[in-house]
């Protein structure tokens, strides 16, 4: 049993480390873009709709 | 610079920028799930893509390029993106009535809507909306896409497009090297190119390219890209205060990078 349970760690951990980097990333990036203040993360209908309300052009940006 | 850190002052909201940032609605896109094919498309290998545009979906510009982490600041940077970002606002301005002029600037028909149209990412991450997106494992990347469109031409045992297997090459590809601080002004023009039998000169700001307006050197891509080539473009440059016209000359196998 504890073999088994060796192996499984084995075996998913660097899937876990691999994963780990870019959802990390992908946090602070919304962290950091909602900080920033005035960025809609992800949300185009949204921005569409601001867009139209303000009379503003819109930027979009892919990352 | 590298994309990573010219993307983190975009985000910061660099002082820059930040008065032109402050004009526009601002959306950052991290994940391509159900990205609308028919609105956004550009080099989906790209870490970083701007689209300018009206809230009626019309696009005014685009902004980054296709190029390695290593060779990111051949083709973007603070300077050139604030510029980019006030020639849009430019045109913004002066919609509806410029709207002739943006006319190539518009997506082209496309057999899939949205990333998941493509069987190898619908087998991996459903239809839009069907699972939840958390975490990477869900999360659709750019570059995913355009490795779906190679490999769906390769299932086909179809012949790969040149525009699909080099899709959108850089100006140096034809002999123009472009300064990445500036819109479109040639900083180089490679002797015994097409671009230099054109008669390109070191300086000369490109202004519009087939009658559209450049703000970008993705813009002058987007023309190239999607040229039917062998052809002849028509340039308007600014060279020493004067409009001039110039052919930019697309060979048929003009994708091709140089020996």
């Amino acid at each position: 049993m504890k073999r088994l349970v060796f192996l499984a760690v084995a075996i998913l951990a660097p899937a876990t480390t691999l994963a780990q980097p870019r959802d990390n990333l992908l946090t602070a990036d919304r962290a950091e873009a909602v900080a920033a203040g005035s960025w809609i993360y992800n949300d185009l209908p949204r921005g569409f709709a601001e867009a139209a309300r303000t009379g503003k052009p819109m930027l979009v940006v892919f990352r | 610079m590298d994309c990573q850190s010219f993307d983190e002052q975009v985000v910061r909201r660099d002082p820059k920028v930040q008065k032109l940032l402050d004009q526009f609605v601002c959306v950052r896109i991290v994940q391509a799930n159900g990205m609308d094919l028919t609105l956004f498309q550009f080099d989906y290998d790209l870490t970083f893509a701007a689209f300018m545009l009206n809230a009626d979906r019309t696009i005014y510009g685009r902004y980054a390029s296709r190029t390695g982490r290593r060779q990111a600041s051949q083709a973007t940077g603070i300077e050139s993106f604030g510029k980019a970002l006030e020639a849009a606002l430019e045109i913004h301005k002066g919609y509806p009535a410029n709207k002739p002029s943006l006319l190539g600037k518009q997506p082209l028909p496309v057999s899939r809507k949205v990333p998941e149209d493509y069987p190898s990412l619908a087998a991996k991450f459903g239809r839009p909306g069907e699972r939840p997106v958390v975490g990477d494992r869900n999360c659709i990347h750019c570059h995913q896409i355009s490795q779906a469109q190679k490999r769906e031409h390769e299932g086909a045992k179809r012949d790969m497009p040149l525009a699909l297997k080099l899709p959108y090459p850089m100006p140096e590809v034809f002999g123009l090297g472009l300064d990445p601080k500036q819109k479109a002004r040639v900083s180089r023009v490679r002797d015994d190119t097409t671009a230099a039998r054109d008669g390109f000169k070191v300086g000369d700001d490109i202004l519009t390219l087939e009658g559209q307006p450049i703000l970008s050197i993705a813009d002058i891509q987007w023309v190239t890209h999607n040229a039917i080539a062998p052809t002849k473009l028509k340039a308007d440059v600014l060279r020493a205060g004067k409009r001039i016209t110039l052919p930019l000359t697309l060979a048929a196998d003009w994708r091709k990078p140089p020996k």
